[in-house]
C-alpha cells in the first residue's frame, strides 16, 4: 500500500471516528454516566490521534492530545461529563475533522482561522485538565491500576517485519509506537538473529523482527489494524497470553465457530482460524452485549465489535451490479429459450441457473444498499444545535433505521431532510410556554422514520408541533396568487401549497429558515431523485412530511404485462390483484372511469389511451389492481405475462417529461419493455377524475 | 553520517542528526570502515535527531560485528531521539550508555 493510499484511508477512517464520537457525546447528554459511551470516545480520539502521528500530522496530534487527556481524565472518572463539556467536546471534535479536511483538501496546510480556532478550544478545555497532564508528553500512556488490569487482556505478538519494510518508507517503530499509544507494551524484545554478517547486509532492508506482550487492548484486530499498512509485507502472530474471565468465553466461542461450519466448509474454516476475530464476532452478538448497548441498540456495531468492512471503489460496485443487470436480462433470456424448446433437462439447468442468479442479484443489490440509519443519526447534531440556538427543548426520535436504501440516494436526501428536520424545529415545535399551555409535554419530539411500501421508501419527518393552519395558508396562498379564490381546495391540498414557490409560513423571520430557500427547494430535490413529497397536518397535533423515493438503480420484481404489441412493467410490490375485465366495464367504453371491486369504487386506467397505443383491445382484457400508498387504481391492460426480474435502466433527458414511465428494460427477447412510475399514474388518474368531477358539477350547475 | 576522531587510541564515532533509512548505505560504508580500523570505539549518538529502524538496525549490527571482534563497544550521551527508542523498545540492556566518558581514562577491555 502506498503511502498515498495509506493517507486516504486515514483520512476516510478518522472521519468515521469522528463520526462515532459526535455520536456518542450526543448520546452521552441522555446518559452522562454511561462508562461505555466514555470509553468509545477515548478509544476514537486515541486512535485519531496514534494514527496522525504515523503520518506525521503534528496538528492533528498535538490538538488531539490535549483531547484525549480530557477524556482520559473522564474515563478515570476524575471529571464528569456535563453539558458544557460535552459541548466544548462536540467543536472539538469538528475541529479536528477541519483539521483532517485540511489534510484531504490542501496537503495539511492549515490556515491561521484553524490555528485561531484551535487555541481558543484548548483554553476552553483548560479546565478540565490537570497540571500532570499538560506535563505529559505525547508517548506517555495510561499507566494500568490494578483494577485495570484485572480486565485486561495480554497478547503476544510476534511480528517479522518484510526485508522491504524501510524501502517502502514504512518504519516500523511507528508502529510499535502506535501500539504503545493505544496498549501497554509489557515487554518487548528486538531479535536481531536475522542480520546477516555485515558484509552481507544490505542497509536499506530489514532484519528485525520484534516479540512483544502488550496489555490494556481488547481485540485482536486492534493490534492487526495497528500493522495494515505493512500487511502484505510481515508476517504477524497474535496470541492471547494471559487471559482473564472473559476469555474462557472466546475459545469455545471459537470451537463452536467451528463446529457448526462443520467438515464440509473447509474454506470457512480456513478463514475462521486465520482470524479468530471473525467467531468473536458471533460471540459479541450475545445477550450481555445486548444488555450493554441499553436503550442505543446501534451501538453495538459502532463500538469496538471487529465487524469487518473492505472498502471498494462505487465504480467497481456499478460496474458489478450492471454486470448482474445484463445476466439477469441473459439468465431471462435461456430461461426463455429453455421452456421454447421444451426439453425438461435443460429447463431444469436454466432453472437451477435462474435460481443462482437471483441470489446474485440479491447479494449484488445488498452491496449497494445502506442503511438509512447512519444518514438519521447525524440529525441529532441538526436538532441539537438548532434547538439550542432555538431556546427550544427538543429531541429526535429515529424509527427504521434499518431500513435500506441506495447508496446514491442516501447521499443525496440529506440536503433535503436537513431543511425538513431544521423547519419542523423552527416552525413545527411550539414555543415551550405554548406547548405547555396546550397541555402537551414541555419538550418537543421530532421524528424520522423509514420503510418500504410499493418498492419505494418512505422517509417521514414529524413533529408533534402546532401542526399547519389551513386559513392561513390559504389566505397567504391567495396573497401571493398561487391559488385562486374560486378554487375549492381541501385541507390537505392546503397544505400542500407551502411546497409551492416562495412560501414561508413562520411570522418572523428566523435565522434559521426563511430566507427565501423554501419548501419548494426542497420538492424540487425530491422530486430531481425522481420522488415525491406531501404533507399531513393536524393543527395543535403535529404535521408529518412524507417523501417518497425510488429505489432506482435497483433490479425490481416486476410484473409484465402486455398491451398490443408494447411490454410494460408494473413493479411486484405495488400489484394488489389480477382479474379478468368484466363485460360491464368493457361495454361501458371509455366513458366510465371507475369500477366495483368486490363493493369497493376503483378508478381505472386504459394503458392504451393513456400511452396512445393503436389497434383494436385484444378480444379478452385484464385488469391489474395496482397502489400507491392509500390509493388503489385498476390498470386496463391486454395481456398478463407474469412475474418478471427488471433491470432497471433509467430513460434518457428526452423522456423526462413523459408522465407515469420511470424506466425501460430489456426483455430476454431483446424486446425494451416500459417501466411503469405506478405512484405518478395513480395521481393522474385521481386528477383525471377530479377533473372529470368538476367538469360533471360545473355542469350541474349550468 | 558519522563523524570519526581518535584520541588515545580510542576511536569516537561520532552520530549526526540524522540515524535513518536515508543515510544507511553510507553510514554502513563508513562503520565498516571504522569497526575494521578501530577495536576501540565509543559511539557519541548526542547528535541524533532522528532515529529509525535502519539506523537502530545498523547500531545493533556495528555492535554486534565489534562484539564478534573480540571488543566491547560503547555508547555515550544518549540523545532524547535515542532515549526515547531505547525506552520504546526496552533496550536498556542493549545499549548502556556512559554518560560521560573520560577521554583520559584507558579503555580497558572492561568488565560488564
Amino acid at each position: 500500500m502506498s503511502m498515498e493510499l495509506a493517507l486516504q484511508t486515514y483520512i476516510a477512517e478518522s472521519r468515521g471516528l469522528l463520526q462515532e464520537m459526535e455520536d456518542a457525546l450526543l448520546s452521552l447528554e441522555r446518559s452522562p454516566s454511561d462508562q461505555h459511551l466514555i470509553d468509545a470516545l477515548f478509544r476514537a480520539a486515541h486512535t485519531i490521534k496514534g494514527s496522525a502521528g504515523l503520518f506525521g500530522l503534528d496538528a492533528i496530534v498535538d490538538f488531539t492530545h490535549v483531547v484525549e487527556n480530557v477524556l482520559d481524565r473522564l474515563r478515570e472518572g476524575k471529571l464528569s461529563i456535563g453539558k458544557p463539556l460535552i459541548g466544548i467536546m462536540l467543536t472539538c471534535a469538528d475541529h479536528m475533522a477541519s483539521l483532517i479536511d485540511s489534510v484531504a483538501d490542501r496537503d495539511g496546510v492549515v490556515e491561521t482561522s484553524q490555528v485561531e480556532e484551535g487555541q481558543r478550544l484548548l483554553e476552553q478545555l483548560q479546565p478540565y485538565l490537570d497540571e500532570t497532564a499538560l506535563n505529559e508528553s505525547h508517548s506517555t500512556h495510561t499507566e494500568l491500576t490494578e483494577e485495570n488490569r484485572a480486565g485486561i487482556t495480554c497478547w503476544k505478538v510476534c511480528v517479522q517485519f518484510g526485508q522491504d519494510v524501510l524501502r517502502n518508507g514504512m518504519d516500523p517503530l511507528s508502529f510499535i509506537r502506535y501500539l504503545g499509544s493505544i496498549g501497554q507494551i509489557v515487554d518487548i524484545q528486538v531479535d536481531a538473529e536475522q542480520l546477516p554478517a555485515f558484509e552481507q547486509m544490505d542497509p536499506e532492508s530489514c532484519y528485525l523482527s520484534m516479540k512483544m506482550e502488550i496489555a490494556g487492548i481488547e481485540d485482536e484486530k486492534t493490534i492487526e489494524d495497528a500493522f495494515e499498512f505493512v500487511r502484505d509485507d510481515c508476517k504477524l502472530s497474535i496470541e492471547p497470553l494471559h487471559t482473564n474471565l472473559a476469555s474462557p468465553k472466546e475459545l469455545p466461542g471459537e470451537l463452536a465457530g467451528l463446529d457448526a461450519s462443520g467438515p464440509k466448509s473447509a474454506p470457512v474454516q480456513a478463514t475462521i482460524s486465520d482470524e479468530p476475530a471473525v467467531s468473536r464476532t458471533i460471540d459479541s452478538d450475545d445477550p450481555v452485549a445486548d444488555e450493554s448497548a441499553g436503550n442505543d441498540p446501534r451501538r453495538k456495531t459502532s463500538a469496538n465489535k471487529p465487524t469487518r468492512f473492505i472498502r471498494v471503489n462505487a465504480e467497481k460496485l456499478d460496474e458489478l451490479i450492471n454486470l448482474v443487470g445484463e445476466l439477469v436480462i441473459a439468465g431471462a433470456s435461456g430461461a426463455l429459450l429453455a421452456r421454447q424448446f421444451g426439453n425438461t433437462a435443460l429447463q431444469e439447468a436454466s432453472a437451477a441457473i435462474n435460481n443462482y442468479i437471483e441470489h446474485i442479484r440479491e447479494g449484488a443489490l445488498g452491496l449497494r444498499m445502506v442503511e438509512i440509519g447512519e444518514t438519521f443519526k447525524r440529525f441529532q447534531r441538526v436538532v441539537r444545535d438548532v434547538s439550542q440556538e432555538l431556546g427550544k427543548d427538543i429531541t429526535l426520535e429515529i424509527r427504521g433505521a434499518d431500513t435500506e436504501l441506495d447508496k446514491t440516494v442516501v447521499e443525496q436526501i440529506g440536503d433535503p431532510l436537513t431543511h425538513l428536520v431544521r423547519n419542523a424545529i423552527d416552525h413545527g415545535i411550539e414555543p415551550e410556554e405554548v406547548r405547555r399551555a396546550r397541555g402537551k409535554p414541555a419538550q418537543g419530539v421530532v421524528m424520522l422514520n423509514a420503510y418500504h411500501d410499493s418498492g419505494n421508501i418512505v422517509i417521514e419527518v414529524s413533529d408533534d408541533g402546532g401542526g399547519l393552519n389551513a386559513e392561513k395558508i390559504r389566505k397567504k396562498a391567495l396573497e401571493r396568487g398561487i391559488i385562486k379564490p374560486t378554487d375549492a381546495l381541501s385541507d390537505r391540498e392546503i397544505y400542500n401549497l407551502i411546497f409551492e414557490a416562495g412560501f414561508s409560513t413562520a411570522e418572523s423571520v428566523t435565522n434559521l429558515s426563511g430566507r427565501g430557500v423554501g419548501m419548494d427547494v426542497v420538492r424540487r430535490n425530491i422530486e430531481a431523485l425522481r420522488g415525491s413529497v406531501d404533507l399531513d397536518s393536524e393543527e395543535g397535533v403535529g404535521t408529518t412530511v412524507r417523501v417518497r423515493l425510488p429505489l432506482t438503480l435497483a433490479i425490481i420484481d416486476g410484473f409484465l404485462v402486455s398491451v398490443g404489441e408494447s411490454s410494460y412493467v408494473v413493479p411486484l410490490d405495488a400489484v394488489l390483484e389480477c382479474m379478468e375485465i368484466s363485460s360491464e366495464i368493457k361495454e361501458a367504453g371509455s366513458e366510465r372511469s371507475y369500477f366495483n371491486l368486490r363493493g369497493e369504487v376503483l378508478p381505472f386506467m386504459r394503458l392504451r389511451e393513456q400511452f396512445g397505443i393503436l389497434g383494436k383491445p385484444g378480444r379478452r382484457e385484464n385488469i391489474v389492481v395496482v397502489h400507491s400508498g392509500e390509493h388503489k387504481l385498476g390498470l386496463v391492460v391486454d395481456e398478463l405475462l407474469g412475474e418478471f426480474q427488471t433491470v432497471i435502466k433509467p430513460l434518457g433527458k428526452i423522456f423526462s417529461n413523459v408522465k407515469g414511465i420511470s424506466g425501460s428494460t430489456i426483455l430476454g427477447s431483446g424486446d425494451v419493455a416500459l417501466i411503469l412510475d405506478v405512484p405518478s399514474l395513480v395521481a393522474l388518474a385521481i386528477e383525471g377524475e377530479r377533473h372529470h368531477e368538476s367538469l360533471h358539477l360545473s355542469a350541474e350547475r349550468h | 553520517m558519522f563523524s570519526t576522531h581518535i584520541e588515545n587510541g580510542t576511536c569516537f564515532a561520532n552520530a549526526g542528526a540524522e540515524l535513518t533509512i536515508y543515510s544507511a548505505a553510507e553510514d554502513a560504508v563508513q562503520l565498516r570502515q571504522v569497526i575494521q580500523a578501530h577495536p576501540n570505539i565509543v559511539f557519541n549518538l548526542s547528535a541524533v535527531e532522528e532515529i529509525d529502524t535502519a539506523g537502530l538496525q545498523l547500531l545493533m549490527q556495528a555492535k554486534r560485528t565489534i562484539e564478534a571482534n573480540g571488543h566491547r563497544p560503547r555508547f555515550a550521551s544518549a540523545s532524547p531521539a535515542i532515549q526515547e527508542i531505547v525506552q520504546l523498545l526496552k533496550l536498556h540492556d542493549f545499549f548502556i550508555f556512559e554518560d560521560h566518558v573520560n577521554v583520559e581514562q584507558s579503555l580497558p577491555e572492561a568488565t560488564p
